[in-house]
């Protein structure tokens, strides 16, 4: 086989290719989402390092932690899951992911910890009333182009007034350029409304508070940034829709049904369950009680590439 | 930035996928032989490309961009296991009277591909596939051109066995030479 022979065979191979309808509204409001979330990366081989982890299964892996589920935690695609037992809250801040695949880097704050250390530092600054049974989604996703994760929370919260999404993600230490020391800056971010930055703490840190925006299709979101010199931050968000968080456990990452359902928002209210200032609460919380230290001072988040 | 700059930019980006998608998508789809992952693809690339629609399409590289996070994103899949390799297929098509240039080759020649490691498929896809050249390469994955050289010269090699192993009266239609040395020629 020849060159010629290789590029006529190729070309072949698309002959049956099926009708495409481009989601362009889609990727607009996907895009607006991801840049305000600041995990974008300000070179684009790194962007694209963080994508092609996306691109293999969203980065979603359901767990099951929570007191009030009764789903069986499962290693969904990412081996980040714990695989053992539900345990209960009092069990989750010593417990290591020891039924995981993979063993975690000593250095590691445990996720089950971070799970239990999240949820527990959000309940506690939150408005009384509030249903957290729903949010119990956990996600851990590698940062472009490195061994470190991500990790958030994710699910719905309610206030007797609708369930709606409320997202929290830990950057780790390491990356300072993931994140924007002043995301005000970013016109996609503020993208026409309220946005204000601020110091926070004597060494640097800043928190940006972005007020109420709409996209098209009536999704409306605030949002709240904790930066750290070290490149580690809190990244909070608050909808006012909700996801689907019935997502099979044994849902793998190629499972598109199961993408789709973790990442796809439900409108179900006019504005999000919390305030920006409520929210701002919530993450310095998160930020005091759950995120780790760096990896200087103490434990840093779980490394990648003790799941590859 | 203002709504209406806004609007103008997303109008600039709508039109810009819709141009493109259809050709990364069959891209994506030489690559990875699955359509439906194709468009998951490709669906990412292009929200990606929107969160940096302003910084990159500044530069100038946005094809370039969109191929780098497609390939990117098989080149790690494949690092990370989250696919199969391979996808499971009925039996290959009988050998007699075959016309090489028909729908029998390409089941064939996708599951060659697959067994070649996703860089140097990656590679092979945008060489021959595409037409990029080995400069052109090197930028989207991001290494040197020699890399690029080497990384074709082995997935041809690899492509090669994948289709003898698979089917070697096939591949001798299509021109391969019955002998151990390379039959697939590297042009850079």
């Amino acid at each position: 086989m020849d060159e010629t022979h290789l590029r006529r065979a190729m070309g072949q191979l698309t002959i049956d290719e099926p009708q495409y309808v481009i989601a362009s509204d889609e990727a607009v409001t996907r895009g607006r989402q991801a840049r305000r979330r600041h995990t974008t990366r300000t070179s684009a081989l790194a962007s694209v390092s963080t994508v092609a982890v996306v691109a293999a299964g969203v980065g979603f892996a359901h767990l099951a932690w929570g007191p009030s589920s009764t789903e069986t935690p499962t290693a969904a695609g990412n081996s980040m899951a714990s695989t053992a037992g539900a345990p209960t809250p009092a069990s989750t801040a010593a417990a290591d992911d020891s039924g995981a695949s993979t063993p975690q880097t000593a250095s590691s704050k445990a996720l089950s910890a971070l799970y239990a250390d999240t949820r527990a530092a959000a309940i506690g600054a939150s408005p009384a009333g509030i249903d957290f049974s729903g949010w119990n989604v956990t996600s851990a996703t590698p940062v472009a182009g490195g061994n470190e994760f991500t990790y958030g929370v994710d699910g719905n919260v309610n206030d007797g007034k609708g369930a709606a999404r409320l997202s929290i993600t830990l950057m780790p230490a390491g990356e300072p350029s993931a994140v924007y020391s002043n995301a005000c800056v970013d016109a996609g971010f503020v993208d026409d409304s309220p946005c204000d930055s601020a110091p926070f703490g004597a060494d640097g840190s800043t928190i940006t508070l972005r007020g109420l925006s709409h996209d098209p299709g009536g999704y409306a979101q605030v949002n709240v940034v904790i930066w750290h010199p070290d490149g580690s931050a809190v990244i909070a968000e608050a909808d006012n829709g909700a996801i689907d968080t019935s997502v099979p456990p044994t849902a793998g990452f190629s499972d598109g049904a199961a993408k789709k359902a973790a990442t796809d928002l439900t409108i179900t209210r006019a504005t999000p369950v919390f305030s920006v200032d409520q929210l701002a609460t919530i993450a310095k919380a998160v930020d005091s009680e759950a995120l780790p230290e760096t990896a200087s001072a103490g434990p840093s988040l779980p490394k990648a590439s003790a799941t590859s | 930035m203002s709504a209406h700059r806004q609007a103008q930019a997303d109008a600039d980006f709508r039109g810009f996928m819709t141009a493109r998608a259809p050709a990364l998508r069959r891209t994506a789809y030489v690559m990875c032989g699955d359509w439906h992952h194709a468009e998951d693809l490709v669906q990412i690339a292009f929200t990606k490309l929107y969160a940096a629609w302003a910084r990159v399409g500044a530069s100038g590289g946005l094809d370039s961009y969109l191929r780098r996070i497609l390939a990117n994103a098989v080149i790690d899949e494949s690092r990370r296991g989250f696919r199969r390799k391979e996808k499971p297929m009925a039996t290959l098509p009988d050998v007699e009277g075959r016309d090489t240039s028909s729908s029998e080759l390409r089941p064939v020649l996708l599951r060659a591909l697959a067994s070649v490691p996703a860089k140097q498929r990656a590679c092979l896809v945008l060489r021959y596939f595409d037409d990029a050249s080995v400069e052109e390469v090197a930028e989207i994955l991001g290494c040197r051109e020699g890399t690029v050289k080497s990384q074709t010269s082995r997935g041809l090699e690899n492509l090669r066995r994948a289709l003898r192993d698979l089917d070697p009266e096939l591949c001798a239609a299509l021109g391969d030479k019955p002998t151990d040395e390379p039959a697939l020629q590297l042009m850079s």
